[in-house]
């Protein structure tokens, strides 16, 4: 299973097992356990705020998808868990369920930026998984000239995610680095999902870009109030800053992922259409799905967000 | 928010009673005359002027609300302007009327009224650049060959009928002139804007436009008499004047009111999406 590396990741101390597991619950704990039950398996669970989300069991050759229920029920395993960034779990569900090649380049951190905009030129989104001695990161590049990224940053100083664990990426002292590319393809669940938050955020962020650059940042933050109320009563990782819209939960399956993301756009939707009007809303949606190139128009058309 | 919303209800109350209050002495004090003639012109051509310094306070309250960086800002702050020029105009105009009476044909209530069209190209150009997001070049020629073309063809009607006093014909054939062109513009930002908070201002203007073109083809036409008397056609023409004014204050009012209380948005919960 391709994973991140957990030496640089400190580990949630704990007595025992049940210990452990109550901390992650009282705690809310996002983050991964993992466990070796034997020399060829590994078991890793998927955590967000104190619940587990789901898990993937690997004999070595692939890895699959496994219920939530066998982490309670696996007493006697050793298990680890590393309490991390949002980001980063969402990141791992591509690392773990990418079938395809994976191209390793050696780099360093001041070129990093430089390459993660080169991919932003490809048809597909790319996770960049960059490791030093030290240290991990992962950017995920939208592609499709999008312009938009995720990011996030692990070391013993501590987790940064996305515009700031870019720039730590960028300027971490240990400059080489190696750089493990996996080109997004829509083989498995995860890459879906990955693209499909991608797309969420890239959209639900221009159109509040958009809204501002006719009405005003007031009328902005009326509109992302409303919104992070919503998702917060559905216990969702979400959150604002200014236009941007930032979504890091970890959803079961690409479907209930679409459910929520659709509920999110709709509400926007609604509550900019008050405002600018259909005509004017009809105006950037089709700007911004003009955008958008045949993998994300054919996701669109799988999971029509927009309506 | 419901505090936020009642006190946005009860400013659109308040603000409805004051405009039929407003349209409604208006139109008793022209027909009726029920005071002196002087004092029947002071409430008169006050309304007019009040009304459309209301909206020009407004807009100046609307520009307020925005950050100098803020795009919108130059929009309304053009609007502004142009609200502001249209008031003095019309102080210019009450003057006239209340000290001589007969207003002349050509006076310094045209120059400000001319001024007004050019800050409201601008306030319509930027709204546009908001819109299409920048195409500039794009919306300058269009705003240059409307104003060429207008101008042109005031002059050639001119040159037509030979006039003899330029500067007054040049006004009473440029303001129909440029009317039509406010107006389809307005038009295209009402349909852009069609069920959004958005279109009110420019659908109001767009009614302050119609208005503005019953009075130039009642003047033209000799059937508007410039004593204020009793007479229906007057009242129906200077009454559609200080209707569209009212409409106008109306329109630039509930934007303040969006921008200072939010939409008139209530959120509907979806079904739980889940984690």
């Amino acid at each position: 299973m391709n994973i991140l590396s957990f030496e640089t990741i400190k580990k949630l101390n704990a007595v025992d097992n049940r210990d452990l597991l109550s901390q992650v619950k009282e705690r809310g704990l996002t983050g991964l356990a993992a466990a070796n039950p034997s020399s060829k398996e590994q078991v890793i669970w998927l955590l967000m705020g104190g619940e587990v989300i789901h898990g993937y069991q690997s004999n070595g050759i692939g890895a699959e998808r496994i219920s939530s229920e066998q982490l309670t029920l696996a007493p006697a395993w050793n298990i680890s868990v590393y309490p991390l960034p949002g980001r980063v779990v969402q990141f791992s569900k591509v690392l773990i369920e990418h079938k395809s090649a994976v191209r390793t380049i050696n780099s360093n951190s001041a070129e990093l930026l430089t390459l993660a905009k080169s991919f932003s030129k490809d048809e597909n989104p790319t996770l960049m998984q960059i490791q030093w001695r030290d240290a991990e990161g992962l950017i995920l590049v939208s592609g499709c000239n999008l312009g938009h990224q995720q990011a996030a940053f692990m070391s013993p100083q501590g987790n940064s995610e996305d515009a700031e664990a870019l720039t730590r990426m960028s300027e971490w002292p240990t400059k080489e680095c190696r750089v493990n590319v996996y080109s997004g393809n829509m083989e498995s669940t995860a890459w879906v999902e990955a693209q499909l938050c991608l797309l969420f955020e890239w959209s639900a962020s221009l159109l509040l870009d958009r809204y501002g650059y006719l009405t005003g940042k007031t009328m902005v933050g009326s509109v992302t109030r409303d919104l992070v109320s919503q998702a917060l009563r559905f216990g969702r990782d979400f959150s604002t800053t200014g236009p941007n819209l930032t979504e890091k939960t970890i959803f079961p399956s690409p479907a209930e992922m679409f459910t929520a993301y659709q509920n999110s756009f709709r509400l926007e939707m609604r509550h900019i259409q008050s405002v600018i009007g259909v005509g004017m809303m009809t105006i950037i949606l089709r700007q911004m799905q003009t955008s958008l190139n045949k993998p994300y128009q054919t996701l669109l058309q799988r999971y029509p967000i927009f309506e | 928010m419901p505090d936020n919303l009642s006190k946005k209800h009860f400013l659109t109350l308040t603000g409805g009673i004051l405009a039929a209050l407003n349209l409604s002495v208006y139109a008793l004090v022209y027909q009726y005359e029920p005071f002196n003639p002087l004092i029947n012109r002071l409430i008169l051509n006050g309304l007019t002027v009040a009304t459309a310094g209301f909206a020009a306070i407004v807009l100046t309250l609307i520009v307020d609300c925005f950050q100098p960086e803020e795009p919108p800002r130059r929009m309304w702050g053009a609007f502004s302007g142009a609200m502001w020029c249209w008031t003095i105009g019309e102080v210019i105009w009450a003057w006239y009327n209340l000290t001589v009476l007969e207003v002349p044909d050509f006076s310094g209530a045209d120059i400000f009224w001319f001024i007004g069209y050019v800050f409201l190209t601008a306030s319509i150009l930027n709204q546009f650049k908001l819109i299409y997001f920048g195409q500039m070049s794009a919306l300058y020629s269009a705003a240059t060959v409307i104003w060429t073309f207008s101008i042109m063809l005031t002059t050639m009607i001119l040159a037509i009928t030979g006039s003899t006093d330029i500067l007054i014909d040049f006004m009473g054939v440029f303001y129909p002139i440029a009317d039509f062109f406010v107006a389809a513009t307005a038009l295209i930002l009402v349909i852009t804007f069609r069920r959004g908070t958005l279109a009110y201002p420019w659908l109001s203007l767009f009614a302050f436009v119609v208005a503005d073109s019953l009075y130039i083809w009642a003047t033209s036409s000799d059937i508007y008499n410039y004593e204020m008397s009793g007479s229906i056609t007057n009242l129906m023409v200077d009454g559609a004047y200080q209707l569209a004014y009212i409409i106008l204050s109306w329109g630039v009012f509930q934007q303040l009111l969006l921008l200072k209380f939010g939409a008139n948005f209530q959120s509907t919960d979806a079904p739980p999406p889940g984690k």
